[in-house]
Protein backbone atom coordinates (compact mmCIF):
# COMPACT_ATOMS: atom_id res chain seq x y z
CA UNK A 1 0.00 0.00 0.00
CA UNK A 2 1.38 3.41 -0.97
CA UNK A 3 1.85 6.37 2.00
CA UNK A 4 -1.11 6.86 3.66
CA UNK A 5 -1.91 11.07 3.65
CA UNK A 6 -5.17 11.05 6.04
CA UNK A 7 -5.51 8.61 8.73
CA UNK A 8 -8.97 9.40 10.50
CA UNK A 9 -9.13 7.04 13.49
CA UNK A 10 -12.59 6.73 15.80
CA UNK A 11 -13.85 10.06 14.52
CA UNK A 12 -17.24 11.39 16.43
CA UNK A 13 -18.65 14.15 16.32
CA UNK A 14 -21.84 15.24 18.43
CA UNK A 15 -23.90 18.46 18.48
CA UNK A 16 -25.07 20.28 21.68
CA UNK A 17 -28.47 22.12 21.68
CA UNK A 18 -30.28 23.27 24.60
CA UNK A 19 -28.37 20.82 26.64
CA UNK A 20 -29.04 17.93 24.67
CA UNK A 21 -26.16 15.74 22.98
CA UNK A 22 -26.87 14.53 19.43
CA UNK A 23 -24.39 11.89 17.38
CA UNK A 24 -24.32 12.98 13.69
CA UNK A 25 -20.87 10.80 12.99
CA UNK A 26 -20.23 7.51 14.63
CA UNK A 27 -17.14 6.07 15.69
CA UNK A 28 -15.55 6.30 11.84
CA UNK A 29 -12.66 5.26 10.82
CA UNK A 30 -10.59 5.85 7.03
CA UNK A 31 -7.88 6.80 5.30
CA UNK A 32 -6.79 8.57 1.90
CA UNK A 33 -3.67 7.27 0.28
CA UNK A 34 -1.53 9.30 -1.76
CA UNK A 35 -2.92 10.07 -5.14
CA UNK A 36 -6.06 8.31 -4.49
CA UNK A 37 -9.65 9.15 -4.72
CA UNK A 38 -11.72 8.57 -1.96
CA UNK A 39 -15.69 9.00 -2.64
CA UNK A 40 -17.44 9.19 0.08
CA UNK A 41 -21.20 8.34 -0.70
CA UNK A 42 -24.60 8.79 1.22
CA UNK A 43 -27.66 10.93 1.04
CA UNK A 44 -28.70 14.29 2.54
CA UNK A 45 -27.85 14.10 6.30
CA UNK A 46 -25.75 11.09 6.26
CA UNK A 47 -22.68 12.99 8.06
CA UNK A 48 -20.50 12.96 4.69
CA UNK A 49 -20.23 16.64 4.72
CA UNK A 50 -19.64 16.81 8.72
CA UNK A 51 -16.72 14.42 8.81
CA UNK A 52 -14.98 16.21 6.45
CA UNK A 53 -16.07 19.95 7.63
CA UNK A 54 -14.96 18.29 11.21
CA UNK A 55 -11.37 17.12 10.29
CA UNK A 56 -10.72 20.77 9.12
CA UNK A 57 -11.52 22.59 12.05
CA UNK A 58 -15.10 24.28 10.04
CA UNK A 59 -17.82 23.89 12.98
CA UNK A 60 -19.01 25.66 15.01
CA UNK A 61 -18.14 25.91 18.75
CA UNK A 62 -21.26 23.98 20.11
CA UNK A 63 -19.51 20.70 17.48
CA UNK A 64 -17.87 18.31 19.82
CA UNK A 65 -15.42 16.09 17.80
CA UNK A 66 -13.50 13.18 19.33
CA UNK A 67 -10.90 11.04 17.97
CA UNK A 68 -8.00 11.64 15.46
CA UNK A 69 -7.02 12.93 11.72
CA UNK A 70 -3.39 12.43 11.43
CA UNK A 71 -1.84 14.50 8.60
CA UNK A 72 1.85 14.90 7.58
CA UNK A 73 2.14 14.27 11.33
CA UNK A 74 -0.38 16.48 13.20
CA UNK A 75 -3.04 15.19 14.50
CA UNK A 76 -5.56 18.02 12.89
CA UNK A 77 -8.15 17.59 16.04
CA UNK A 78 -5.97 18.65 18.68
CA UNK A 79 -4.12 21.51 16.41
CA UNK A 80 -4.59 25.13 17.08
CA UNK A 81 -7.33 27.44 15.16
CA UNK A 82 -4.09 29.27 13.87
CA UNK A 83 -2.44 26.04 12.74
CA UNK A 84 -5.55 24.81 11.06
CA UNK A 85 -6.68 27.84 9.00
CA UNK A 86 -2.62 27.89 7.67
CA UNK A 87 -3.72 23.87 6.29
CA UNK A 88 -6.93 25.42 5.54
CA UNK A 89 -6.16 26.36 1.51
CA UNK A 90 -2.92 25.97 1.24
CA UNK A 91 -2.11 22.26 2.58
CA UNK A 92 -6.16 21.24 2.37
CA UNK A 93 -8.09 22.55 -0.16
CA UNK A 94 -11.82 22.24 -0.40
CA UNK A 95 -14.46 22.97 -3.05
CA UNK A 96 -17.85 23.57 -2.14
CA UNK A 97 -21.15 22.57 -3.66
CA UNK A 98 -23.02 25.96 -4.02
CA UNK A 99 -20.45 28.12 -6.49
CA UNK A 100 -22.86 30.76 -6.87
CA UNK A 101 -23.04 31.81 -3.20
CA UNK A 102 -19.95 30.77 -1.88
CA UNK A 103 -18.35 33.97 -3.13
CA UNK A 104 -18.90 37.38 -1.22
CA UNK A 105 -21.16 39.13 -3.48
CA UNK A 106 -19.97 42.71 -2.71
CA UNK A 107 -16.59 41.46 -3.95
CA UNK A 108 -15.08 41.03 -7.35
CA UNK A 109 -13.31 37.78 -7.86
CA UNK A 110 -10.17 39.71 -8.36
CA UNK A 111 -10.07 40.71 -4.59
CA UNK A 112 -11.74 37.29 -3.60
CA UNK A 113 -8.50 35.44 -4.94
CA UNK A 114 -5.87 37.77 -4.20
CA UNK A 115 -7.22 37.26 -0.25
CA UNK A 116 -6.53 33.71 -0.62
CA UNK A 117 -3.03 34.45 -1.79
CA UNK A 118 -2.45 36.95 0.76
CA UNK A 119 -3.52 34.11 3.84
CA UNK A 120 -1.30 32.13 2.59
CA UNK A 121 2.35 33.57 1.38
CA UNK A 122 3.84 37.00 0.97
CA UNK A 123 3.81 37.90 -2.87
CA UNK A 124 3.40 41.55 -3.90
CA UNK A 125 0.26 42.77 -5.68
CA UNK A 126 2.35 42.35 -9.06
CA UNK A 127 2.60 38.55 -8.31
CA UNK A 128 -0.50 38.17 -7.53
CA UNK A 129 -2.17 39.67 -10.36
CA UNK A 130 0.09 37.11 -12.52
CA UNK A 131 -1.04 34.24 -10.55
CA UNK A 132 -4.36 34.61 -10.51
CA UNK A 133 -4.89 34.99 -14.31
CA UNK A 134 -2.63 32.09 -14.35
CA UNK A 135 -5.15 30.39 -12.25
CA UNK A 136 -7.82 31.20 -14.72
CA UNK A 137 -6.40 30.19 -17.76
CA UNK A 138 -5.02 26.63 -16.10
CA UNK A 139 -8.86 26.65 -15.92
CA UNK A 140 -10.08 27.01 -19.25
CA UNK A 141 -11.53 30.11 -18.58
CA UNK A 142 -11.34 32.88 -21.20
CA UNK A 143 -10.82 36.42 -21.58
CA UNK A 144 -9.27 35.59 -17.42
CA UNK A 145 -8.67 39.66 -17.11
CA UNK A 146 -12.20 40.30 -17.60
CA UNK A 147 -13.45 37.92 -15.59
CA UNK A 148 -11.30 39.03 -12.48
CA UNK A 149 -12.99 42.26 -13.03
CA UNK A 150 -16.58 40.45 -12.72
CA UNK A 151 -18.33 39.99 -9.15
CA UNK A 152 -19.81 36.82 -9.07
CA UNK A 153 -23.68 37.28 -10.11
CA UNK A 154 -22.23 38.41 -13.44
CA UNK A 155 -20.53 34.30 -13.79
CA UNK A 156 -22.29 30.96 -14.36
CA UNK A 157 -22.45 28.96 -12.18
CA UNK A 158 -20.44 25.96 -14.28
CA UNK A 159 -17.40 28.89 -13.96
CA UNK A 160 -17.58 29.81 -10.44
CA UNK A 161 -17.75 26.17 -9.60
CA UNK A 162 -14.18 26.23 -12.44
CA UNK A 163 -12.91 29.54 -10.29
CA UNK A 164 -13.44 27.38 -7.16
CA UNK A 165 -11.81 24.35 -8.25
CA UNK A 166 -8.81 26.78 -9.40
CA UNK A 167 -8.49 28.55 -6.36
CA UNK A 168 -8.45 24.98 -4.45
CA UNK A 169 -5.29 24.29 -6.90
CA UNK A 170 -3.60 27.32 -6.90
CA UNK A 171 -1.63 26.80 -3.53
CA UNK A 172 -0.61 23.12 -4.84
CA UNK A 173 -2.27 21.31 -1.48
CA UNK A 174 -1.65 17.58 -0.39
CA UNK A 175 -5.37 16.98 -0.06
CA UNK A 176 -8.40 18.10 -2.26
CA UNK A 177 -12.00 17.95 -0.72
CA UNK A 178 -15.03 18.08 -3.05
CA UNK A 179 -17.90 18.83 -0.74
CA UNK A 180 -20.70 17.67 -3.56
CA UNK A 181 -19.13 19.98 -6.09
CA UNK A 182 -21.40 19.02 -8.99
CA UNK A 183 -25.02 19.02 -7.06
CA UNK A 184 -25.85 22.61 -8.00
CA UNK A 185 -25.20 22.42 -11.35
CA UNK A 186 -27.28 21.35 -14.39
CA UNK A 187 -26.02 18.12 -16.55
CA UNK A 188 -23.33 19.78 -19.00
CA UNK A 189 -21.76 21.50 -16.26
CA UNK A 190 -21.82 18.39 -13.97
CA UNK A 191 -19.64 17.11 -16.68
CA UNK A 192 -17.38 19.71 -17.42
CA UNK A 193 -16.51 19.86 -13.60
CA UNK A 194 -16.36 16.02 -13.26
CA UNK A 195 -13.80 16.10 -16.17
CA UNK A 196 -11.66 18.65 -14.46
CA UNK A 197 -11.64 16.79 -11.75
CA UNK A 198 -10.37 13.73 -13.37
CA UNK A 199 -8.07 15.50 -14.74
CA UNK A 200 -6.51 17.13 -11.63
CA UNK A 201 -6.19 13.35 -10.67
CA UNK A 202 -4.13 12.43 -13.56
CA UNK A 203 -2.08 15.38 -13.87
CA UNK A 204 -1.26 16.58 -10.66
CA UNK A 205 -2.08 13.02 -8.45
CA UNK A 206 -3.64 15.25 -6.02
CA UNK A 207 -5.19 12.95 -2.75
CA UNK A 208 -9.04 14.07 -3.13
CA UNK A 209 -12.10 13.20 -0.98
CA UNK A 210 -14.91 13.24 -3.08
CA UNK A 211 -18.45 14.07 -1.41
CA UNK A 212 -21.60 13.46 -3.22
CA UNK A 213 -24.87 11.25 -3.14
CA UNK A 214 -24.55 10.76 -7.21
CA UNK A 215 -23.74 7.21 -7.81
CA UNK A 216 -22.74 8.15 -11.30
CA UNK A 217 -20.63 11.32 -10.98
CA UNK A 218 -18.35 8.80 -7.66
CA UNK A 219 -18.09 6.20 -10.36
CA UNK A 220 -16.80 8.44 -12.54
CA UNK A 221 -13.55 9.88 -10.40
CA UNK A 222 -13.57 7.91 -7.28
CA UNK A 223 -10.63 4.97 -7.25
CA UNK A 224 -12.39 3.50 -4.02
CA UNK A 225 -15.59 4.03 -1.97
CA UNK A 226 -16.93 4.38 1.45
CA UNK A 227 -20.51 4.32 1.83
CA UNK A 228 -22.38 6.27 5.10
CA UNK A 229 -25.97 6.34 6.55
CA UNK A 230 -27.18 8.02 9.21
CA UNK A 231 -23.57 9.06 11.16
CA UNK A 232 -21.85 5.44 10.40
CA UNK A 233 -19.50 4.17 7.75
CA UNK A 234 -21.50 0.98 6.01
CA UNK A 235 -19.99 0.14 3.62
CA UNK A 236 -16.18 0.22 1.78
CA UNK A 237 -14.68 -1.15 -1.79
CA UNK A 238 -14.69 0.00 -5.20
CA UNK A 239 -17.05 1.17 -7.74
CA UNK A 240 -17.78 -2.39 -8.94
CA UNK A 241 -17.65 -3.82 -5.28
CA UNK A 242 -20.21 -1.61 -4.03
CA UNK A 243 -22.60 -1.79 -7.29
CA UNK A 244 -22.42 -5.75 -7.48
CA UNK A 245 -21.46 -7.50 -3.95
CA UNK A 246 -22.51 -4.71 -1.28
CA UNK A 247 -22.43 -6.19 2.34
CA UNK A 248 -25.02 -3.37 3.29
CA UNK A 249 -28.62 -3.77 3.14
CA UNK A 250 -28.86 0.60 2.66
CA UNK A 251 -25.69 0.32 0.23
CA UNK A 252 -27.84 -2.83 -2.18
CA UNK A 253 -30.62 -0.20 -2.20
CA UNK A 254 -29.12 2.83 -3.25
CA UNK A 255 -27.11 0.33 -5.86
CA UNK A 256 -30.61 -0.99 -7.04
CA UNK A 257 -32.19 2.25 -7.12
CA UNK A 258 -29.42 3.71 -9.41
CA UNK A 259 -29.60 0.85 -11.73
CA UNK A 260 -33.76 0.99 -12.00
CA UNK A 261 -33.51 4.53 -13.07
CA UNK A 262 -30.99 3.62 -15.35
CA UNK A 263 -32.88 1.07 -17.11
CA UNK A 264 -35.53 3.37 -17.23
CA UNK A 265 -33.75 5.75 -19.05
CA UNK A 266 -32.14 3.44 -21.20
CA UNK A 267 -35.76 2.58 -21.80
CA UNK A 268 -37.09 6.41 -22.97
CA UNK A 269 -34.10 6.60 -24.95
CA UNK A 270 -34.60 3.54 -26.72
CA UNK A 271 -37.99 3.96 -27.65
CA UNK A 272 -37.19 8.10 -28.71
CA UNK A 273 -34.72 6.25 -31.32
CA UNK A 274 -37.33 3.87 -32.24
CA UNK A 275 -39.43 6.38 -32.99
CA UNK A 276 -36.50 8.06 -34.98
CA UNK B 1 -28.63 53.94 -14.40
CA UNK B 2 -29.82 57.51 -15.02
CA UNK B 3 -32.69 56.29 -16.38
CA UNK B 4 -33.00 54.75 -13.55
CA UNK B 5 -32.47 57.54 -11.50
CA UNK B 6 -34.70 59.27 -13.65
CA UNK B 7 -37.39 57.15 -12.96
CA UNK B 8 -37.43 57.28 -9.31
CA UNK B 9 -37.49 61.06 -9.23
CA UNK B 10 -40.38 61.20 -11.06
CA UNK B 11 -42.02 58.30 -9.24
CA UNK B 12 -41.80 60.83 -5.91
CA UNK B 13 -43.97 63.36 -7.78
CA UNK B 14 -47.33 61.68 -7.06
CA UNK B 15 -45.56 60.98 -3.61
CA UNK B 16 -45.52 64.72 -2.65
CA UNK B 17 -48.65 65.53 -4.00
CA UNK B 18 -50.35 63.06 -1.28
CA UNK B 19 -48.67 64.17 1.40
CA UNK B 20 -48.93 67.91 0.59
CA UNK B 21 -52.50 67.20 0.35
CA UNK B 22 -53.11 64.84 3.70
CA UNK B 23 -51.24 67.27 6.11
CA UNK B 24 -53.20 70.41 4.29
CA UNK B 25 -56.54 68.39 5.10
CA UNK B 26 -55.43 66.90 8.43
CA UNK B 27 -54.33 70.50 10.05
CA UNK B 28 -57.86 72.05 9.00
CA UNK B 29 -59.37 69.78 10.76
CA UNK B 30 -58.35 71.11 14.19
CA UNK B 31 -61.41 71.93 16.02
CA UNK B 32 -61.28 75.31 16.72
CA UNK B 33 -61.40 79.28 14.74
CA UNK B 34 -57.71 80.27 13.78
CA UNK B 35 -58.97 83.43 13.51
CA UNK B 36 -59.97 83.47 16.94
CA UNK B 37 -57.13 82.32 17.96
CA UNK B 38 -55.01 84.77 15.70
CA UNK B 39 -57.38 87.43 17.23
CA UNK B 40 -56.03 86.62 21.15
CA UNK B 41 -52.47 86.12 20.63
CA UNK B 42 -52.79 89.36 19.14
CA UNK B 43 -54.05 90.50 22.45
CA UNK B 44 -57.20 92.58 20.91
CA UNK B 45 -59.56 93.68 24.07
CA UNK B 46 -62.85 92.29 22.41
CA UNK B 47 -63.11 89.77 20.25
CA UNK B 48 -66.23 90.84 18.42
CA UNK B 49 -67.82 89.12 15.09
CA UNK B 50 -67.00 91.77 12.84
CA UNK B 51 -63.65 91.25 13.99
CA UNK B 52 -63.14 87.78 13.05
CA UNK B 53 -64.66 88.23 9.88
CA UNK B 54 -62.36 90.47 9.20
CA UNK B 55 -58.88 88.25 9.96
CA UNK B 56 -60.21 85.44 7.82
CA UNK B 57 -60.70 87.93 4.74
CA UNK B 58 -57.09 89.05 5.90
CA UNK B 59 -55.87 85.24 6.55
CA UNK B 60 -57.82 84.16 3.18
CA UNK B 61 -59.81 81.46 5.39
CA UNK B 62 -63.18 82.55 4.05
CA UNK B 63 -62.26 80.80 0.69
CA UNK B 64 -63.18 77.55 -0.57
CA UNK B 65 -61.14 74.68 1.07
CA UNK B 66 -59.15 73.20 -2.57
CA UNK B 67 -58.88 77.04 -3.55
CA UNK B 68 -56.82 77.58 -0.30
CA UNK B 69 -55.33 73.68 -0.81
CA UNK B 70 -54.57 74.92 -4.36
CA UNK B 71 -53.15 78.31 -3.56
CA UNK B 72 -50.76 77.12 -0.68
CA UNK B 73 -49.30 74.16 -3.19
CA UNK B 74 -47.87 77.25 -5.68
CA UNK B 75 -47.09 79.56 -3.08
CA UNK B 76 -44.82 76.60 -1.68
CA UNK B 77 -43.63 75.57 -4.75
CA UNK B 78 -42.60 79.34 -5.71
CA UNK B 79 -40.79 78.97 -2.05
CA UNK B 80 -43.43 81.49 -0.22
CA UNK B 81 -44.61 79.23 2.95
CA UNK B 82 -46.88 82.04 3.60
CA UNK B 83 -46.96 84.86 7.28
CA UNK B 84 -47.40 83.29 10.77
CA UNK B 85 -51.36 83.76 11.68
CA UNK B 86 -50.16 84.83 15.21
CA UNK B 87 -47.23 87.09 14.46
CA UNK B 88 -47.98 88.87 10.54
CA UNK B 89 -44.49 90.16 10.90
CA UNK B 90 -43.06 87.06 10.44
CA UNK B 91 -42.42 84.83 7.34
CA UNK B 92 -42.89 80.98 7.84
CA UNK B 93 -39.96 80.19 5.97
CA UNK B 94 -38.05 82.73 8.17
CA UNK B 95 -39.15 81.18 11.72
CA UNK B 96 -38.25 78.04 10.51
CA UNK B 97 -35.24 78.69 9.19
CA UNK B 98 -34.18 80.61 12.63
CA UNK B 99 -35.02 77.28 13.99
CA UNK B 100 -33.45 74.62 11.56
CA UNK B 101 -30.05 75.08 12.87
CA UNK B 102 -30.63 73.96 16.17
CA UNK B 103 -32.16 70.99 15.40
CA UNK B 104 -30.25 70.23 12.30
CA UNK B 105 -27.06 70.65 14.99
CA UNK B 106 -28.91 68.35 17.61
CA UNK B 107 -29.66 65.46 14.99
CA UNK B 108 -26.68 65.36 13.55
CA UNK B 109 -24.84 65.20 17.18
CA UNK B 110 -27.23 62.30 17.71
CA UNK B 111 -26.45 60.57 14.23
CA UNK B 112 -22.66 60.47 15.14
CA UNK B 113 -23.19 59.57 18.68
CA UNK B 114 -25.59 56.49 17.53
CA UNK B 115 -22.81 55.32 14.76
CA UNK B 116 -20.28 55.43 16.93
CA UNK B 117 -21.73 53.63 19.88
CA UNK B 118 -24.29 50.98 17.93
CA UNK B 119 -21.77 50.15 15.09
CA UNK B 120 -18.77 48.92 17.91
CA UNK B 121 -21.60 47.41 20.07
CA UNK B 122 -23.47 45.34 17.95
CA UNK B 123 -20.46 44.05 16.08
CA UNK B 124 -18.77 42.66 19.25
CA UNK B 125 -22.23 41.64 20.86
CA UNK B 126 -21.90 39.07 17.21
CA UNK B 127 -18.76 38.18 17.69
CA UNK B 128 -19.11 37.19 21.38
CA UNK B 129 -22.42 36.13 20.86
CA UNK B 130 -23.80 34.73 23.85
CA UNK B 131 -21.00 35.93 26.21
CA UNK B 132 -21.77 37.96 29.23
CA UNK B 133 -21.18 41.56 27.18
CA UNK B 134 -23.45 40.19 24.56
CA UNK B 135 -26.16 39.23 27.82
CA UNK B 136 -25.81 42.33 29.24
CA UNK B 137 -25.76 44.54 26.30
CA UNK B 138 -29.01 42.82 24.86
CA UNK B 139 -30.88 43.22 28.51
CA UNK B 140 -29.86 47.07 28.04
CA UNK B 141 -31.02 47.09 24.43
CA UNK B 142 -34.22 45.71 25.88
CA UNK B 143 -34.92 48.19 28.25
CA UNK B 144 -33.99 51.00 26.71
CA UNK B 145 -36.25 50.34 23.64
CA UNK B 146 -39.31 49.95 26.15
CA UNK B 147 -38.34 53.51 27.66
CA UNK B 148 -39.77 57.07 25.96
CA UNK B 149 -37.08 60.00 24.92
CA UNK B 150 -39.05 62.35 27.32
CA UNK B 151 -38.78 59.84 30.30
CA UNK B 152 -35.24 59.31 29.46
CA UNK B 153 -34.57 62.49 28.87
CA UNK B 154 -36.10 63.85 32.75
CA UNK B 155 -34.29 60.78 34.17
CA UNK B 156 -30.61 62.53 32.66
CA UNK B 157 -31.64 65.73 33.51
CA UNK B 158 -32.22 64.80 37.21
CA UNK B 159 -28.93 62.44 37.62
CA UNK B 160 -26.65 64.16 35.55
CA UNK B 161 -27.42 67.69 35.93
CA UNK B 162 -29.54 68.13 39.51
CA UNK B 163 -28.02 65.40 41.44
CA UNK B 164 -24.37 65.68 39.63
CA UNK B 165 -24.97 69.26 38.51
CA UNK B 166 -22.46 67.85 36.00
CA UNK B 167 -24.20 69.87 33.03
CA UNK B 168 -26.85 72.41 32.61
CA UNK B 169 -30.54 71.39 32.63
CA UNK B 170 -31.60 73.31 29.73
CA UNK B 171 -31.25 76.32 27.04
CA UNK B 172 -28.64 76.16 24.66
CA UNK B 173 -25.05 77.95 23.33
CA UNK B 174 -22.49 75.56 24.23
CA UNK B 175 -21.06 72.10 23.73
CA UNK B 176 -22.17 71.14 27.09
CA UNK B 177 -25.93 72.18 26.53
CA UNK B 178 -25.79 69.81 23.49
CA UNK B 179 -24.99 66.49 25.48
CA UNK B 180 -27.88 65.70 27.53
CA UNK B 181 -30.41 66.18 24.41
CA UNK B 182 -28.33 64.49 21.67
CA UNK B 183 -27.39 62.06 24.16
CA UNK B 184 -31.42 61.31 24.91
CA UNK B 185 -32.25 61.71 21.25
CA UNK B 186 -30.01 59.00 20.08
CA UNK B 187 -30.35 56.36 23.27
CA UNK B 188 -33.30 54.36 21.82
CA UNK B 189 -31.45 54.43 18.33
CA UNK B 190 -28.21 53.20 19.67
CA UNK B 191 -30.48 49.86 21.09
CA UNK B 192 -32.16 49.70 17.66
CA UNK B 193 -29.05 49.83 15.63
CA UNK B 194 -27.28 47.73 18.05
CA UNK B 195 -29.65 44.87 17.40
CA UNK B 196 -30.08 45.58 14.11
CA UNK B 197 -26.46 45.02 12.97
CA UNK B 198 -26.15 42.31 15.71
CA UNK B 199 -29.08 39.95 13.98
CA UNK B 200 -27.63 41.13 10.35
CA UNK B 201 -24.12 40.14 11.36
CA UNK B 202 -25.58 37.03 12.92
CA UNK B 203 -27.59 36.52 9.51
CA UNK B 204 -24.35 36.98 7.60
CA UNK B 205 -22.00 34.07 9.55
CA UNK B 206 -24.33 31.54 8.29
CA UNK B 207 -23.77 32.57 4.66
CA UNK B 208 -21.83 30.40 2.51
CA UNK B 209 -19.43 32.54 1.61
CA UNK B 210 -18.49 32.70 5.18
CA UNK B 211 -17.61 29.36 5.13
CA UNK B 212 -15.83 29.09 1.74
CA UNK B 213 -13.56 32.03 3.56
CA UNK B 214 -12.66 29.58 6.28
CA UNK B 215 -12.55 26.92 3.75
CA UNK B 216 -9.43 28.88 2.08
CA UNK B 217 -7.84 30.06 5.74
CA UNK B 218 -8.45 33.83 5.40
CA UNK B 219 -8.03 35.07 8.60
CA UNK B 220 -10.66 35.49 11.40
CA UNK B 221 -10.57 39.61 11.34
CA UNK B 222 -10.49 39.48 7.76
CA UNK B 223 -13.62 37.74 7.29
CA UNK B 224 -15.38 39.49 10.20
CA UNK B 225 -15.00 42.91 8.95
CA UNK B 226 -13.74 42.87 5.08
CA UNK B 227 -16.66 40.31 4.54
CA UNK B 228 -19.57 39.92 7.36
CA UNK B 229 -19.46 43.51 8.42
CA UNK B 230 -19.22 44.96 5.81
CA UNK B 231 -22.60 42.77 4.11
CA UNK B 232 -24.26 43.73 7.10
CA UNK B 233 -23.50 47.26 6.76
CA UNK B 234 -25.24 47.43 3.46
CA UNK B 235 -28.43 46.17 5.34
CA UNK B 236 -28.65 48.90 7.70
CA UNK B 237 -27.72 51.54 5.08
CA UNK B 238 -30.76 51.97 4.25
CA UNK B 239 -32.11 51.88 7.63
CA UNK B 240 -29.86 54.64 8.75
CA UNK B 241 -30.71 56.42 5.88
CA UNK B 242 -34.57 56.70 6.77
CA UNK B 243 -33.46 57.77 10.60
CA UNK B 244 -32.08 60.95 9.93
CA UNK B 245 -35.45 62.19 9.02
CA UNK B 246 -36.56 60.61 11.66
CA UNK B 247 -34.33 62.21 13.80
CA UNK B 248 -34.43 65.52 12.81
CA UNK B 249 -38.96 65.03 13.54
CA UNK B 250 -38.15 62.80 16.51
CA UNK B 251 -36.02 65.77 18.20
CA UNK B 252 -39.97 67.39 18.90
CA UNK B 253 -40.15 66.27 22.75
CA UNK B 254 -36.67 65.95 23.61
CA UNK B 255 -36.28 69.51 21.93
CA UNK B 256 -39.27 70.59 24.57
CA UNK B 257 -38.15 68.80 27.84
CA UNK B 258 -34.79 70.19 27.51
CA UNK B 259 -36.18 73.93 26.21
CA UNK B 260 -33.80 74.06 22.69
CA UNK B 261 -34.29 76.07 20.58
CA UNK B 262 -34.81 74.33 17.40
CA UNK B 263 -38.19 73.12 15.07
CA UNK B 264 -39.27 71.04 17.56
CA UNK B 265 -40.19 73.56 20.23
CA UNK B 266 -41.51 76.42 17.27
CA UNK B 267 -43.73 73.42 16.12
CA UNK B 268 -45.22 72.74 19.85
CA UNK B 269 -45.54 76.92 20.13
CA UNK B 270 -47.19 77.11 16.36
CA UNK B 271 -49.67 73.82 17.96
CA UNK B 272 -50.94 75.76 21.04
CA UNK B 273 -51.86 79.22 19.16
CA UNK B 274 -53.00 77.07 15.86
CA UNK B 275 -50.63 78.92 13.83
CA UNK B 276 -51.67 76.75 10.72
CA UNK B 277 -48.99 77.99 8.05
CA UNK B 278 -46.23 77.00 10.60
CA UNK B 279 -47.75 73.91 11.45
CA UNK B 280 -48.96 73.18 8.06
CA UNK B 281 -44.85 73.88 6.59
CA UNK B 282 -43.50 71.94 9.40
CA UNK B 283 -45.40 68.83 8.39
CA UNK B 284 -44.84 69.20 4.66
CA UNK B 285 -40.88 69.69 5.39
CA UNK B 286 -40.76 66.53 7.64
CA UNK B 287 -42.85 64.69 5.14
CA UNK B 288 -40.64 65.65 2.19
CA UNK B 289 -37.46 64.97 4.16
CA UNK B 290 -38.57 61.76 4.69
CA UNK B 291 -39.37 61.50 0.35
CA UNK B 292 -35.97 62.95 -0.22
CA UNK B 293 -34.09 60.54 2.02
CA UNK B 294 -35.63 57.69 0.89
CA UNK B 295 -35.19 58.44 -2.83
CA UNK B 296 -31.19 59.30 -1.94
CA UNK B 297 -30.00 56.23 -0.42
CA UNK B 298 -32.12 54.10 -2.33
CA UNK B 299 -29.98 55.28 -5.27
CA UNK B 300 -26.62 55.71 -2.87
CA UNK B 301 -27.39 51.75 -2.36
CA UNK B 302 -28.22 50.80 -5.65
CA UNK B 303 -24.62 52.45 -6.48
CA UNK B 304 -22.99 50.73 -3.78
CA UNK B 305 -24.49 46.96 -4.67
CA UNK B 306 -22.95 45.44 -7.60
CA UNK B 307 -26.15 43.07 -7.92
CA UNK B 308 -28.67 46.18 -7.56
CA UNK B 309 -26.57 48.23 -9.54
CA UNK B 310 -27.21 45.05 -12.91
CA UNK B 311 -30.76 45.26 -12.24
CA UNK B 312 -31.15 49.00 -12.74
CA UNK B 313 -28.69 49.86 -15.65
Amino acid sequence: MSNVILNVKNLQVSVQERGKSYTLVYDSDFCVNEGECLGILGESGSGKSMTVKSIMGLLDTNFKVTGEAWFHGKDLLKESKESLRNIRGSKIAMVLQNPMTSFDPLCRISSQIAETFQAHTDWDAEKIREKSIELLEQMQIREPLEVLQKYPHQLSGGMIQRIMVGIALSMEPDLLVADEPTTALDAITQHEVLKAFREIKREKKTSMIFITHDLGAISYVADRILVMNQGRIVDEGSFHDILRHAKDPYTRMLAEKKCAVMEQYRRVLGKGRGML
Amino acid sequence: MKQYIMKRILLTIPLLICISFVCFVFINLIPSDPAEVALRVRQVPVITDEAIAEVREELGLDKPYLVRYAGWVADCLRGDFGISYTNPSRTVAGELARCLPATLQLAGTSLILVILLSLPIGFLCAVYRNSWFDKIIRMLVFMTTAMPAYWIGLLLMWLVAIKLDLLPTSGSGTFSHLILPAVTVSFTYISTYIRLIRNNMLENMKQDYVLYANVRGIPQKKILIGHILRNSLHTCFVAIGMSIPQLIAGTIVVENVFAWPGLGTLCITSIFNRDYPVIQTYVLLIGVLFVVFNLIFDILQTVADPRLRKEAS
